[in-house]
């Protein structure tokens, strides 16, 4: 602009001059006069271009809309006295964040061990609800989890969350992936190396640095080769963002421009965190890393701020050719790269020789591949796409930056998928069975929070979600809310109760007769509610349903949440009914917690770039059952697991008693369930094949051992004693329906509903005499039967 | 001639009126623009404005009447700051001695109903919760939050719960008059009366 000017000051003298041409015509004048026309024009398209050019890059590069996707965390570790968080799953839950173990934390990423106690420097997250600053913690441990968190001046720490690990992104369809840094959270170590390297006179030059051009054109001349670029950080990142890669003089002057447009418009830093952030750094299948922030978590796991100089020396070096000194697939030539990036920086002054030399004689040490923090858990993925799709549109999902915070386990994923598939493959082992599959759901009954979902035997496998759309019938697992509908009329149904366990034969409309039998094929008589349902005895079922009336059950299962058809026949109390193991879940959680069904989530919270709250996802309940009834039928439950169908449960869980658990297994055994839950822990499991074919197993030899392994490798908490207020623990002869003194042979603590009736007995009965033909109770079920 | 000058000089002003033009470059403390246009943020008015905060040390009873609008979009409670009422609180004496890490998110969430933030509060309460799912004082202020953010159907179910989780809690009393404000606010008359009814009972 300021030449522009100069010509307009000089306006006044030129046509004296070209008069003045016109009077002498002297061929040089002529001459002269064309060649001025010619600069004149030239000086005015040059300019005008610039000028078009610098509208261009001025408009462009202010609106410049990063494209991020959305990114997924997994739940974060809550750290605090009474957290049953072993030692073991903390130093897991750091791997899988990336921190280094040093002798002594002294920034942040950082953990040591001393014993029992681990010393961590944690990083801190901008949590919308309660940011985290980084801080330097020690946590103490015994057998049961955390005992002690405390500072380093050893004040004690109520609470702290560690930051959450990254468990993907949502599949972005072009796929240019980064995560931006801003200016001042950029090192001065870090800035001074990248100019040192690319650009030496960055601070000092206006887009184009004469000086490295000039330098870059001798050295060139000289190697008779092209040896040196002599561009700026500017030109750089002008041509990353509007030129193509082409190298031709024309391409070099335009790239030229626009540096100097760029400098002239925008500020030193503005251009340096551009820079950073939009620079290429490397290609994972159709991915595209871009910028130092995400390479340095692509290659080393860890924020940049995090790396130590000869990582950081690496990738800076990578600029040059991200591909050919990729360290995984060219770790000779990277090495070598990254050397002499060190050298520069030792010749610079940014190093010493003894760091340099430490660094040189240093291997590079990378993330490995396969580590969490790539796209794992397909199934689990699936699950929360499927949320997100019904209230973002794609391109909020793949280009806002949104961040999305799931409920998922982590560490409980991953001991889950090895469970499944090593327990399957010790059943196939065991005989000729060969193509089984699994389902399974892990959830904290009291939030309703999804923990684990397993969709496939294959963890990686990323098709037919099992967990989430395998509609299988379910068999017995479907008894335990048969029970409570009886159980929810306290003046008639009580766990001892008895019912008859005996042949029954129910013809349909068509005339087609069905006739149940209990899996052993014998048949008990007389047997409590308790008994029947611990055994779970499909004769003794029936003839309770057909007291109870079916239709009455259909509705009452119906109220629970029972969704799709439920048939209007007996075999429905067997479970001829289909369901996928995540709905089978949420219906658990009513028995799980008093009751109250929790409706699962996924997602917690959604978060845009910020860290602002965009959404939130919380706690729900929806009262679907008396507590006293629930808690009726836990109480079952842990019988069933403490002496009945999941006896196998207690042998493999003998440290976390009681446990509630069923069993189920659906006609000629092509379905194999089990559902099961502590105090903290719910989880289903389906076993089964996906053509339907006989298995062979029992829901306690299939689906069981793998609930087991699962729940063994989580810190599950036994059911606790506390009972709810309609309800008290009795002694209680079951085989004869009355209380008797605790010290009796067959008394056993039962819970009983203060509305039940219950005889009392002051003495120990003889335990086989025959229940009182006038017993109360039976006496109206006889009543019933006869309706 | 005159006109190549003239071009010129529509040039140079031109260029001029183009730096003129140039929109102030933004100082920017953080990253890169990228904020997503249409996306909406959190309704911070209410943290941003100085809350006239009943400290949160004092502790104000729970189910302390107030006429509810019986239906709300308001994300971020019913009332503007100065309205504000801390968290509701069951006297602390009464209560059985709390595990620090619950204490704390009560603390949070008290802090934060005194700024309006309801949805933050009922964060750390749900967390709180999930410390400790059998005190039945985290699951009384859960309801209330649920309650002053104007969701009545789920502030009943959490209150009930509360109740449920320690019947013979001191403090259920304030649960049950807790109750009874819910259903005031859903116009259920009979049952706000047999709630507070029973709120009067020993």
């Amino acid at each position: 602009m300021a030449r522009i000017r100069s010509e307009r000051e000089r306006r006044p003298t030129r046509p004296m001059r070209s008069r003045g041409g016109k009077k002498g015509r002297s061929p040089w004048r002529t001459l002269w006069f064309y060649a001025r026309h010619l600069a004149l024009w030239l000086t005015v398209g040059v300019l005008g271009y610039w000028l078009w050019l610098d509208r261009e890059v001025a408009e462009t590069f202010r609106d410049k809309q990063w494209s991020l996707p959305a990114r997924v965390y997994a739940r974060a570790l809550e750290l605090y006295p009474g957290a049953s968080v072993s030692r073991e799953r903390l130093l897991r839950e750091l791997a899988y964040l990336g921190y280094e173990k040093v002798d002594q934390p002294s920034d942040r990423g950082e953990f040591a061990t001393h014993g029992a106690t681990v010393e961590i420097f944690a990083r801190g997250f901008d949590y919308w609800d309660m940011p985290e600053v980084a801080r330097h913690i020690r946590i103490a441990f015994d057998r049961n989890g955390v005992t002690r968190v405390s500072d380093v001046r050893d004040m004690p720490v109520d609470l702290l969350r560690l930051d959450p690990v990254e468990i993907g992104s949502i599949n972005p369809t072009r796929f240019e992936d980064r995560k931006l840094l801003g200016f001042e959270e950029l090192q001065s170590s870090f800035v001074d190396a990248l100019i040192a390297v690319e650009d030496r006179r960055f601070f000092e030059h206006h887009g184009v640095d004469l000086f490295g051009l000039a330098r870059a054109v001798l050295t060139n001349l000289m190697a008779r080769r092209w040896v040196q670029g002599g561009s700026t950080l500017t030109q750089q990142l002008v041509k990353n963002f509007y030129l193509t890669s082409e190298r031709t003089l024309t391409r070099k002057l335009i790239e030229m421009m626009m540096a100097v447009s760029l400098e002239f418009r925008f500020g030193k830093r503005e251009i340096l965190e551009t820079y950073v952030n939009e620079v290429f750094l490397g290609q994972e299948g159709d991915r595209a890393i871009h910028g130092f922030e995400l390479a340095a978590q692509f290659y080393f796991g860890r924020p940049l701020r995090e790396l130590d100089m000869g990582s950081v020396a690496l990738l800076i070096g990578m600029i040059k050719g991200p591909s050919v000194y990729d360290p995984r697939r060219h770790p000779e030539a990277a090495r070598q790269r990254r050397d002499v990036v060190v050298n520069v920086l030792l010749r610079q002054g940014l190093l010493d020789a003894t760091q340099a030399e430490r660094i040189k004689s240093s291997s590079v040490t990378l993330r490995p591949r396969s580590a969490k923090g790539g796209a794992v858990t397909p199934a689990f993925m699936t699950l929360v796409k499927r949320q997100l799709q019904h209230e973002y549109s794609p391109t909020d999902l793949n280009e806002a930056g949104l961040n999305i915070f799931t409920t998922l386990d982590i560490d409980l994923q991953e001991q889950a998928e090895k469970s499944v598939q090593r327990t399957l493959t010790r059943i196939e082992g065991n005989g000729k069975r060969s193509g089984l599959q699994a389902a399974a759901v892990v959830v904290e009954p009291h939030s309703g929070e999804i923990l684990a979902l397993i969709g496939d035997r294959n963890p990686a496998f990323a098709g037919f979600n099992r967990a989430l759309d395998a509609r299988r019938p379910i068999g017995s697992v479907i008894k335990p809310f048969v029970y409570a509908y009886a159980l929810s009329q306290p003046e008639r149904y009580a766990l001892y109760t008895s019912v008859e366990d005996a042949a029954v034969t129910w013809t349909d409309r068509t005339g087609k007769a069905w006739q149940p039998r209990n899996f052993d094929g014998q048949e008990y008589g007389q047997v409590s509610l308790l008994e029947a349902l611990t055994r779970s005895l499909n004769l003794a079922t029936v003839n309770l349903a057909l007291a109870l009336d079916l239709t009455r059950i259909r509705d009452y299962l119906g109220r629970l949440g029972f969704e799709g058809k439920l048939p209007a026949y007996p075999s429905l109390v067997l479970g001829a009914v289909e369901m996928t193991p995540l709905q089978l879940t949420e219906l658990y959680t009513t028995l799980a917690n008093d009751g109250y069904q929790v409706p699962l989530r996924a997602i917690g919270a959604v978060t845009n770039h910020e860290h602002q709250k965009l959404k939130r996802y919380g706690l729900e309940l929806r009262s679907a059952m008396e507590p006293e009834t629930a808690a009726l039928v836990r109480f079952a439950l842990t019988r069933v697991v403490s002496q009945g169908t999941a006896r196998a449960v207690r042998q493999s869980l003998p440290a976390v008693q009681p446990l509630a658990g069923k069993t189920g297994t659906s006609n000629d055994n092509r379905d194999s369930w089990f559902a099961g839950f502590g105090n903290n822990r719910l989880g289903v499991v389906w076993v089964g094949r996906d053509d339907n074919s006989a298995t062979g197993l029992t829901g306690s030899s299939g689906a069981l051992p793998v609930w087991s392994a699962i729940m063994q490798a989580t810190a599950l908490e036994p059911i606790g004693e506390r009972l709810p207020d309609g309800l008290a623990w009795e002694w209680v002869d079951l085989r004869r329906g009355i209380a008797v003194p605790a010290q009796c042979p067959n008394a056993e603590r039962i819970p009983v509903h203060r509305r039940s009736t219950l005889d009392r007995a002051t003495q120990c009965v003889e335990s086989l005499a025959p229940p009182r033909a006038t017993d109360g109770i039976m006496e109206r079920m006889r009543g019933f039967f006869g309706q | 001639m005159r006109i190549s000058f003239a071009v010129c000089v529509l040039l140079a002003l031109s260029a001029c009126a183009g730096s003129a033009t140039r929109a102030p470059i933004e100082v920017r403390d953080g990253q890169p623009t990228t904020a997503p246009r249409d996306l909406p943020d959190e309704p911070a008015a209410a943290s941003q404005r100085p809350a006239v905060i009943a400290t949160p040390v004092e502790l104000p009873v729970p189910g302390v009447p107030v006429q509810v609008p019986a239906e709300t979009e308001d994300d971020d409670g019913l009332y503007g700051a100065s309205e504000q009422l801390a968290l509701a609180h069951a006297p602390a004496a009464l209560e059985p001695p709390r595990n620090p890490a619950a204490q704390t998110l009560l603390d949070a969430a008290t802090q934060a109903a005194a700024r309006g933030e309801w949805e933050r509060a009922q964060a750390a309460l749900e967390r709180a919760v999930k410390v400790s799912p059998d005190d039945a004082a985290l699951w009384h202020q859960l309801a209330y939050t649920q309650y002053r953010r104007g969701e009545f159907g789920q502030a009943l179910e959490i209150a009930q719960r509360a109740l449920q989780v320690d019947p013979a809690r001191p403090a259920a009393s304030e649960t049950w008059r807790l109750i009874a404000d819910i259903e005031t606010a859903r116009g259920n008359a009979p049952a706000a009366a047999a709630a507070r009814a029973k709120s009067l009972q020993p």
